[in-house]
């Protein structure tokens, strides 16, 4: 075996806040070979992000290294000079860093600061620099690299600004690289697409790597070893598969338990006895009919028209009492604006909502919030911390809906209904008078669910619930909602990125993209044999860890297309899709039956045994 | 250039309000113009009334404020009772003595408070920190008058170091042939050495006294603005990818931090403008502020709706200024580059 | 919080705010009755602060006068904080044609420097406390308008505030109940900084002779009184009140910093 790379031992950081010291690592130690991938997971607070910092100098005027040694090619990193340590950044030692578009400097065009970056390491000419700049971009797989070398980084894609980021790294030719959760917050087919980029220019140059992130998925997949981090210790340290198989520290066990992507079903996930119950076939609850909805931009030029960014562009969708639909996408397709129209906080701009048959746009918005209609739609928001008013204790942010909507009901009757709903949504009565920044996100979370029950809708509209939740408190927040229904019979529309999650909670699914349902059946059915190619490839950029059946192998070219005045005369996913023809430009195809309650939005649909 | 067009369009409501503001407020003042103008406020009634009817004074309110538009559409701007000068002319003449003094200060405030805002925020918790944090909290809470009366006291009364506090010239001096107005430039096309140090000499104090006031806001802008660019993430990238400390500080972290900092000079400008008028006072300086302030105590209301107009023309004319600058340190903005 | 910012303030403006309520009632001289054989006298034990060309007693009317100064800046700042916020909630919440109305005008009253416009509508209102009162208070609305505004058309997207209509409640009681008390924290800061500048501003306006009148004990007017009188030398009359005037707007300021480190930890220094 070759003698590592990185040799970290007994690394302690301690942070100076206003409330005295806080210990953020208790001496970390780990080895790195070269060429190898070490996987740093762990939930939010862990100090994964910490060691990154601590190794690369970075830490800020707050934070400091009280421990430990940092030995990479003879030297050791916590003992070295700024000024020392400043001249291996970025050559040996490089960094990818979360939120990519916040590290780039927002005044400078993306182009001129990779070839600072490329001119720092290789002295040369101008015009050798940016021959140089535009190779990297080209390596990156940066379309049209002349013209977004000259972009900003703000008219970037999250994706497209991650690509830079690598390139940046990797300038230096670096023999070691830290990513810090490098594809956080970027979709699920952009991801993909990022860290088979990063993978491979690693191996190219035989360089280590540790990669930080919270997604165990992600880290098994590309990772050789892993490091479970738990309360700033690492907890567990072994190679990818024997961790999967067998987990030796309880914390280890618990996180692979509560990941979404190993779990078979909602059982899996955490075990609760009776199945799902199958969605009564009846009128449906909810109708959209051919909705429609596009918000005005500003003017490109003074005497322009305004361009228009379509959110839904002719979208039908039925909800069924009592069953849980899913509704995946990647941002920008219209998810929310769908949320908001079916809870009637926004107006369609051409369309109809029915519930149960009864036309609601008729009904003038001031008048439908007074009317019983309000109870039946309820709605539970993205981000559990900004859906509470500060101002209300949990109580009174359950309690307010039931003012407005159940007035004639006494204190009493009230308070009980608050007990019930609170009690239903898992939050203890103990929590009632805390204010919302006294409360965890999980029981934030709860607040927001036990709101939107206690008034008993028939549907709830779940606009990625899950979303900030670290994955353990995800699993009990999806427990809870299946139990909900079970228990209370309401309907779900439950909107996420995270097709594991729809996978667990849902009986139907359907797949949007840019503002069309593009497939929609049964979800056993959809992600076992999907028939549309976009969904197709939305299954196969998910991580899968060891163990789990492979996909199909599907990847779309390029970024997605601009939600701005799309072309209503072609496929929206044409000139990606590697089925599509010349046939797909001229005619949009319509949704159609594909499979037994499968219909798709192809011309060409995947063969369904394929899966 | 769209965005710059745009921006230029949106000026019209802005100026047409303005122009209505003013001619509503000099409306509301006290006193009857007409009576002035009938150069006796004993005059009969009937004479008053023939007066009134000549100047439109009988007229509905719009029909006069249409009349005052065309009377400025044709750049003149009445006639002041107290000196008998079309308004235009008096304010013509007095501009540059306030100019001076706004221009001088505020030069002298940027070059101060630049270098000790970024020093500042290089160095959190060193001796020019604490410097720049205490002048930023004591400097804000300083009256232009009183820092003025300190300044006079001490430099004029006590060391002897400043000349009487009576002008910009000594009333013996015999002034440059007017060129630009300003007697600084003035005097050096004249050749006259001795001239440009007395001038600078009666400029010092009241310039100081501004540059004071401006000062405090900028260079706390300065310290805010960069400690925030030096904490951001893609500072720390940067440091991350190898780049040179120097070329991180002063093209990385400089510009970016540049934006508030130009911003607040819009506002500190603004201030200025307003605070002239006091430092004016005090010092006998005798610019536009000081002949509003006496038009104003006068009741006599051609020169005060001209001052109005000048000081939001200027206002807007900065504020546009600042505007570009923004948009030349950040393309983000789009008023210099199409969408 | 024991912030030292909080704790500056507070020395600064509690004996000032005692001055303003009882310093009537404890002051050794009349304020406003002259003694021609006692003028211009410096600074002595029976004079702490010396005696103004009228022979009045200068420390008697520093203190008295900071009942005029405060009250002024507090009736004016509260009129303008209580308007501006409900006009600007309402702004940011329903946008439309409400927004550019007032948007525009806030515009127009921005583009006039402020310390002018407040010295031309007090010359329009008269020479009055009310009329100053008004002025400045005029002068600052645009600021409330706007922070307010920006403030409640972050928020008016915000889940509770969604989830407020999705419970029922109608936009009146979303402002009330959502939206006003939580921009409030922000828009007491700027009033704390605003109380100082409405100090100076009132003390300005009463320099120039607009606005408040002699004999009237108050800070501007006596600088102005004693600005004559530094050429000469005579340095209290005009240096006393001067330092009673910056006191208070470095203790308003101090004020308006400490609540900034309450309401936004994230943003010192």
């Amino acid at each position: 075996m070759s003698p590592p790379l990185l040799s970290v031992r007994g690394l302690a950081v301690a942070f100076r806040t206003r409330g005295g010291d806080v210990q953020a690592l208790h001496g970390m130690s780990f080895d790195l070979r070269p060429g190898e991938m070490l996987g740093i997971v762990g939930e939010s607070g862990s100090g994964k992000s910490t060691a990154a910092l601590a190794l690369t100098g970075l830490l800020g005027p707050a934070g400091r290294v009280t421990a430990g040694q940092a030995l990479f090619e003879g030297q050791d990193l916590l003992a070295m000079e700024e000024r020392a340590l400043a001249r291996l950044r970025g050559a040996k030692l490089a960094m990818v860093f979360q939120n990519p578009r916040a590290a780039l400097n927002p005044v400078r065009p993306v182009g001129l600061q990779l070839a600072d970056v490329i001119a720092r390491h290789h002295p040369g000419t101008a015009a050798e620099t940016r021959a140089r700049m535009l190779d990297a971009l080209r390596r990156m797989r940066v379309p049209d690299p002349e013209r977004r070398a000259a972009a900003l980084p703000h008219e970037l894609s999250g994706g497209l600004c991650q690509r830079i980021g690598i390139a940046l790294a990797m300038a230096g030719e670096p023999r070691l690289l830290i990513a810090d959760e490098p594809t956080t917050g970027l979709d699920v087919t952009t991801q993909a697409a990022v860290m088979d980029l990063l993978h491979d220019a690693l191996r190219a140059r035989a360089a280590g790597s540790l990669l930080i992130t919270h997604d165990l998925a992600l880290a098994a997949q590309y990772c050789d070893r892993l490091l479970v981090m738990q309360a700033g210790r690492v907890v567990e340290e072994a190679p990818v598969r024997m961790l999967f198989a067998a987990p030796r520290h309880a914390y280890t066990a618990r996180l692979l338990r509560g990941m979404p992507a190993a779990a078979r079903g909602l059982e899996d996930l955490l075990p609760e006895e009776g199945g799902l119950p199958l969605a009564v076939g009846s009128g449906p609850l909810l109708s959209l009919r051919g909705l429609r909805k596009s918000f005005p931009l500003r003017r490109p030029g003074l005497f322009r028209p305004r361009p228009r960014l379509v959110a839904l562009d002719g979208l039908d969708l039925d909800i069924h009492p009592g069953e849980a639909l899913g509704l995946v996408g990647e941002s920008g397709c219209g998810k929310s604006t769908l949320a908001r129209l079916a809870s009637r906080l926004i107006e369609p701009d051409a369309g109809e909502v029915l519930l149960e048959g009864q036309p609601i746009q008729a009904i003038p918005p001031a008048a439908f919030a007074a009317s019983p209609w309000r109870r039946a739609i309820q709605m539970v928001f993205q981000d559990p911390a900004g859906s509470l008013n500060p101002r209300f204790t949990a109580f009174d942010c359950i309690a307010d809906p039931l003012r407005q909507l159940l007035p004639a009901e006494g204190a009493a009757a009230r308070r009980a209904r608050v007990e019930a709903a609170a009690a239903q949504a898992g939050l203890p009565p103990a929590l009632l008078p805390r204010y919302p920044h006294q409360l965890s996100g999980g029981e934030k979370a709860r607040v927001g669910i036990a709101r939107a029950m206690a008034v008993e809708p028939r549907l709830l509209v779940l606009d990625e619930p899950t979303a900030s939740l670290d994955a353990p408190v995800q699993a009990l927040v999806l427990r809870l909602l299946a139990r909900l229904r079970r228990q209370a019979g309401v309907a779900l529309l439950f909107i996420s990125h995270d097709l594991h999650l729809v996978r667990l909670l849902c009986d139907r699914v359907a797949v949007m993209y840019l503002g069309q349902v593009v497939e929609e059946g049964p979800a056993r059915q959809v992600f076992t044999a999907p028939r549309h190619p976009y969904t197709a490839a939305l299954l196969s950029a998910l991580p899968r860890p060891p163990g789990a059946m492979p996909a199909q192998p599907l990847r779309l070219e390029g970024e997605p297309r601009s939600p701005v005045e799309p072309d209503p005369g072609a496929c929206r996913l044409h000139g990606r899709c590697p089925r599509g023809t010349a046939f797909c430009a001229t005619n949009p195809p319509a949704l159609r039956p594909v499979a037994t309650g499968q219909q798709a939005r192809c011309h060409f649909p995947l063969e369904g045994s394929s899966g | 250039m769209a965005g710059l067009l745009r921006r230029l369009l949106a000026l019209v409501p802005v100026l047409l309000g303005v122009t209505l503001a003013s001619f509503l407020l000099t409306w509301l003042l006290p006193g009857d113009p007409a009576v002035f103008f009938a150069n006796s406020v004993t005059a009969d009634a009937a004479t008053v009334a023939a007066l009134r009817a000549k100047m439109g004074l009988d007229l509905p309110l719009w029909q006069q404020f249409l009349a005052y538009l065309a009377q400025l559409a044709r750049g003149d701007l009445g006639q002041s009772i107290q000196t008998g000068q079309p308004v235009a002319a008096d304010l013509l003449q007095r501009l540059p003595a306030s100019a001076e003094l706004t221009l001088a200060a505020l030069g002298a405030a940027l070059l101060l408070a630049l270098p000790l805002g970024i020093a500042a925020a290089l160095r959190p918790g060193s001796v020019i920190d604490h410097a720049c944090r205490v002048l930023s909290v004591a400097g804000v809470a300083l009256p232009s008058f009183v820092t003025g009366l300190l300044l006079i006291y001490v430099f004029y009364f006590h060391l002897g170091l400043a000349p009487e506090p009576i002008g910009r010239l000594d009333p013996f001096a015999i002034p440059p042939p007017r060129v630009t107005g300003f007697l600084l430039p003035d005097t050096l096309l004249a050749g006259d050495g001795a001239g440009f140090l007395a001038a600078a000499r009666q400029l010092v104090l009241p310039a100081a006294t501004m540059a004071l006031f401006a000062l405090a806001p900028l260079a706390r802008m300065t310290r805010a603005a960069m400690l925030d660019v030096l904490g951001s993430d893609f500072i720390r990238a940067a440091r991350a990818h190898g780049l040179r400390r120097r070329r991180i500080v002063l093209s990385y972290a400089l510009r970016n931090a540049l934006l508030p900092v130009v911003t607040t000079l819009g506002m500190v400008f603004s201030s200025m403008l307003g605070a002239n008028v006091l430092v004016e006072r005090v010092f006998a300086w005798p610019g536009i502020g000081s002949y509003a302030l006496d038009a104003l105590l006068g009741l006599d209301y051609a020169p005060v709706q001209g001052f109005m107009l000048v000081m939001a023309g200027l206002l807007v004319g900065v504020n546009l200024l600042v505007d570009l600058l923004c948009a030349i340190i950040d393309p983000r903005s789009g008023l210099l580059r199409d969408a | 919080m024991r912030s030292p910012l909080a704790l500056a303030a507070g020395l600064i403006l509690a004996p000032l705010i005692f001055c303003a309520l009882f310093g009537l009632w404890l002051v050794p001289y009349d304020p406003i009755a002259t003694q021609a054989g006692m003028a211009l006298h410096p600074p002595s034990a029976a004079h702490w602060f010396g005696t103004d060309q009228l022979g009045r007693d200068v420390f008697s009317r520093v203190v008295v006068a900071a009942r005029l100064d405060l009250g002024i800046a507090f009736v004016a700042v509260l009129l303008s904080l209580a308007l501006g916020a409900v006009l600007g909630a309402a702004m940011g919440y329903f946008q439309g044609w409400l927004d550019a109305v007032a948007g525009r005008v806030t515009d127009v009253l921005m583009a006039f420097p402020l310390f002018m416009l407040a010295m031309v509508l007090v010359g329009a209102l008269g020479p009055s406390a009310t009329a100053v009162v008004c002025a400045t208070a005029a002068v600052n609305l645009p600021f409330y308008i706007r922070l307010a505004r920006a403030e409640a058309s972050i928020r008016r997207h915000l889940g509770y505030v969604e989830a407020a209509r999705v419970g029922g409640s109608g936009h009146g009681r979303i402002l009330r109940v959502f939206l006003l008390p939580n921009i409030l924290p922000p828009l007491l800061v700027q009033a704390s900084v605003n109380l100082g500048w409405a100090v100076l501003n009132t003390a300005g306006l009463s320099f120039l002779g607009l606005g408040i009148r002699a004999p009237a004990p108050e800070w501007g007017i006596m600088v102005a009184e004693g600005a004559q009188f530094v050429i000469s030398g005579r340095w209290w009359i005009a240096a006393f009140p001067g330092l009673a005037l910056m006191l208070a707007v470095l203790g308003f300021n101090l004020l308006g910093d400490a609540l900034r480190e309450v309401v936004d930890p994230r943003r010192r220094g």
